[in-house]
C-alpha cells in the first residue's frame, strides 16, 4: 500500500491509533455477535462508567474498536435510566401494530411493465381489554397497519367498524401514510375487489386526504387495490366477519 | 402491562397470541418514541422511532423470538434489537464519519513524535502491503478516514459483525509483521 493507494498519507493520529489499537489486539477480543448479552447486561446494571469498564473488560475493548456498538450501548444506557427514573409513565398514542407478513413482487405486463406487489391481510384480532377502535361498541378489532414496501416508507391503516347506516353492515376504513410525501401522487386510485366480482368496487382517489372509508359493505372477503403511478399494490384477504 | 416471564414471553410470541403481540408492540413502540425524543422533535426523527420499533417488532416475531437464548432478559434482548435499528437510522441523519477517540484516550495515546529520521508510516507501509485487498480497504476506512463499521458494512455488503471480524485478523496480521520486524510495542515503531 502507497500513498497514492491511500489517496491521502496516514497522518500521525491516524498511525497512532492503528498502532495502539494493533498492539492492544488479543486473541481473545469480542466480536459484535458475541457482545449482546453482555451490552444488555451491563447497561441494565446502571452502573457508572468506570465501574462498567472494571466489571466488563472486554466489552469495552470490543467498543474501542467498534463506535456502533458503542452508540447502541448508550442509547441501552439511555432507556435503562429513562425506566428507573419513571419516564415511560407519559405514553405516546400507540400506533396500530404492523403486520407480520412478507409482500411478494412480481412484474405485470401490461402496456407497459408495472409492479405489482401482493400481500396477504393478516386479519382483524378482536380487541382486548384495554383497546378500543373508532368508536364501536357492539364489537371491536384491533387495527392493523400493513406496510407496503420494504423501507417501511409506505403504509396503509385497516380499521373496521359496524357501518353507521346499516349495523349488520361494515366500514373498513384505510389511512394512507407515507414517510416520503413524494410517493403519494394526489389521484392515485384505490378500491375493492371480491373473489366472486373482480370488477372494481367502492372506487375512489386520494385527493386532499389520506384517509378512505368503504361504506355498507357485506361481511365477506375483499381484496384491497390500490395503483400508484408504474406501482401497484393489492391487500388480498381482507375478511369483514 | 402484564408481567411475564421471558418463557412465557417466547412461548406465546412464537404461538402469535394477540395480546402479548400487542403487548409487546407498545413497549417497542414506547422505547423507541421516548428515545428518539431525545434527540429531536422533527417528524423525520419521529418518523426513525416508528420505523425502529416497526423493524424491530418484525426482526424479534420472525427471527429474534428463535434466536433468543435466554442469557440476558427477554426485554432486554428486545431493547437491544430496537436500539440496534434506531442507531443506525440516527447514523443516517449525522454525518457520515464518526470522531476518533479523543487524544487523551487511555487505550489509544498519541505518544509524541521525537523527530525520527524514518518516517513511521514507512516501517508500516511494508506489512500493510502484506494484508489482503479486502483488510486494507477496511483499515483505510477506519483509520484513515474514520468511518463506522456500519458504513463499511453497507458499503462491502457485508454484516458489522463481519467488518470488525476482518479489522481484527487485520490488526492481528499486522502485529505479527511489526514483532517479526523488531517492533514490540507503538513506542518501538514511532521512536527505533
Amino acid at each position: 500500500m502507497n500513498d497514492r493507494e491511500y489517496g491521502q498519507k496516514l497522518d500521525r493520529r491516524s498511525i497512532s491509533r492503528l498502532l495502539a489499537d494493533t498492539f492492544a489486539t488479543t486473541a481473545d477480543e469480542l466480536q459484535c455477535d458475541a457482545v449482546d448479552t453482555q451490552m444488555v447486561l451491563c447497561a441494565e446494571a446502571l452502573l457508572d462508567e468506570r465501574q462498567a469498564a472494571q466489571r466488563y473488560p472486554a466489552l469495552f475493548r470490543h467498543f474501542h474498536v467498534c463506535p456502533d456498538c458503542r452508540g447502541e450501548y448508550d442509547l441501552l444506557v439511555q432507556l435503562a435510566q429513562m425506566e428507573s427514573a419513571g419516564e415511560f409513565a407519559q405514553a405516546p398514542a400507540i400506533p396500530a401494530i404492523p403486520a407480520l407478513i412478507t409482500p411478494v413482487t412480481t412484474i405485470v405486463e401490461t402496456a407497459w411493465p408495472q409492479r405489482l406487489v401482493s400481500i396477504l391481510f393478516p386479519g382483524f384480532v378482536p380487541t382486548l381489554a384495554g383497546a378500543t377502535v373508532r368508536g364501536s361498541t357492539d364489537f371491536a378489532f384491533l387495527p392493523v397497519a400493513v406496510y407496503l414496501d420494504d423501507d417501511d416508507r409506505l403504509q396503509i391503516e385497516f380499521a373496521m367498524a359496524p357501518s353507521t347506516i346499516q349495523p349488520e353492515l361494515r366500514s373498513l376504513y384505510c389511512t394512507i401514510t407515507s414517510s416520503d410525501p413524494t410517493l403519494l401522487t394526489t389521484g392515485a386510485r384505490i378500491w375493492l375487489a371480491t373473489d366472486d366480482s373482480p370488477r372494481r368496487q367502492q372506487e375512489q382517489q386520494l385527493i386532499d386526504t389520506d384517509e378512505i372509508v368503504f361504506d355498507e359493505l357485506a361481511p365477506g372477503r375483499y381484496h384491497l387495490h390500490f395503483a400508484l403511478p408504474e406501482q401497484e399494490y393489492v391487500v388480498n384477504a381482507i375478511d369483514l366477519p | 402491562m402484564i408481567n411475564r416471564s421471558d418463557t412465557e414471553w417466547v412461548r406465546l410470541i412464537k404461538q402469535q397470541e394477540p395480546q402479548v403481540l400487542q403487548d409487546l408492540w407498545e413497549r417497542l413502540f414506547t422505547w423507541g418514541w421516548h428515545l428518539a425524543r431525545r434527540y429531536g422533535a422533527s417528524e423525520e426523527i419521529k418518523d426513525v422511532g416508528r420505523d425502529a420499533a416497526v423493524a424491530a417488532f418484525t426482526r424479534i416475531c420472525q427471527q429474534g423470538v428463535t434466536q433468543f437464548s435466554f442469557r440476558c432478559p427477554f426485554e432486554g434482548y428486545c431493547r437491544r434489537i430496537l436500539v440496534n435499528e434506531l442507531n443506525r437510522r440516527l447514523q443516517k441523519l449525522q454525518p457520515v464519519s464518526a470522531p476518533l477517540p479523543d487524544d487523551d484516550d487511555a487505550q489509544s495515546p498519541v505518544v509524541a513524535f521525537s523527530e525520527p529520521t524514518v518516517d513511521p508510516a514507512d516501517r508500516l507501509y511494508p506489512c500493510l502491503e502484506q494484508l489482503k485487498t479486502e483488510e486494507r480497504l477496511i483499515i483505510q476506512r477506519f483509520y484513515l478516514q474514520g468511518l463506522r463499521p456500519e458504513l463499511i458494512s453497507e458499503e462491502l455488503n457485508k454484516s458489522r459483525n463481519n467488518i470488525n471480524q476482518i479489522a481484527y485478523r487485520a490488526r492481528t496480521k499486522l502485529r505479527t509483521c511489526l514483532e517479526l520486524q523488531g517492533y514490540h510495542s507503538m513506542e518501538d515503531v514511532l521512536h527505533l
